[in-house]
């Protein structure tokens, strides 16, 4: 339902998620799951430019959006350099007691994303990098899905 | 990125007049949020009502606004929307954050920042 080339640079994200935002707009999809869809969506997008792409500017990032039923299922793929697995792991932060001077800056993204996003699928095919992923419809509660039993091909240390 | 600043007796509300606060225009957001809080107020009050959307850059910009202020103030925010809500709960920075509904209710519970 959406194919979409983007060049790798941070104001072209945004240009990018207007597109898919748009689209969903038009086909009707609800403000809820057009709001998960722009938060996974853009913390993706981000980190290619700013990890995978980091300081090139010749880069391009495809996005595929398919709707299969009971979620949106999301191909996006890049050039840059390869994911490192590390990045994805799951943290669970707690600042309940934490110093306001000791708040982490970053770190947030990936954390996002695990909680709304499933089927998480990460693959290096050539130079190419492949994050496959879907969200689902019924997410009246995001913090549900991250403990979809569905296991990634790509295994994602807890 | 367009920030105003207005003083509402000991404290200092500061609106975002933009829809997003983004990995494009964080670092700006930090730069102009150091600036508007120099000077000495109570309370900061942030006014996210206009924003839409909040990537977590832009979180880490409003967490790094906190921070500039020292520990004796804590940043107020007010006027989430449904989208900035949900980033708030997904990373648990709603625990950190005192969060009223708007300006108005920020300013009439009179609360001096924990």
């Amino acid at each position: 339902m959406l194919d979409l080339t983007i060049h790798g640079d941070l104001r072209a994200v945004r240009h990018g998620l207007d597109r898919v935002s748009s689209v969903m707009v038009a086909d009707g999809y609800d403000a809820d799951i057009r709001g998960s869809v722009e938060i996974v969506l853009a913390e993706v997008l981000n980190n290619i430019v700013k990890h995978a792409y980091a300081g090139r500017e010749d880069g391009r990032i495809t996005v595929k959006m398919l709707d299969i039923g009971s979620a949106l299922q999301f191909e996006v793929s890049d050039t840059g350099t390869p994911l490192p697995v590390k990045a994805v792991r799951k943290v669970e932060f707690n600042f309940s007691n934490t110093p306001v001077e000791a708040l982490p800056e970053g770190g947030f993204g990936w954390q996002m994303i695990r909680k709304i996003a499933t089927d998480l699928d990460y693959r290096r095919s050539g130079d190419r990098n492949w994050l496959c992923f879907r969200i689902p419809f019924a997410s009246a509660d995001p913090h549900t899905n991250c403990e979809e039993p569905v296991r990634p091909r790509w295994k994602i240390s807890n | 990125m367009n920030l105003a600043k207005r003083r509402e007796g000991s404290a200092i509300v500061i609106a975002v007049d933009d829809a997003r606060i983004d990995a494009a225009v964080a670092i700006q957001f930090k730069d102009l949020m150091r600036s508007l809080t120099s000077e000495p107020a109570e309370r900061v009050i942030l006014d996210l009502s206009k924003v839409d959307f909040l990537d977590s850059s832009g979180l880490g910009a409003v967490v790094a606004s906190m921070k500039l202020l020292g520990s004796a103030r804590k940043l107020e925010l007010a006027g989430l929307t449904p989208n900035v809500a949900k980033v708030f709960r997904l990373t648990r920075m709603d625990s950190v954050f005192l969060i009223h509904p708007g300006v108005e209710e920020a300013l009439d519970s009179g609360v001096a920042a924990a």
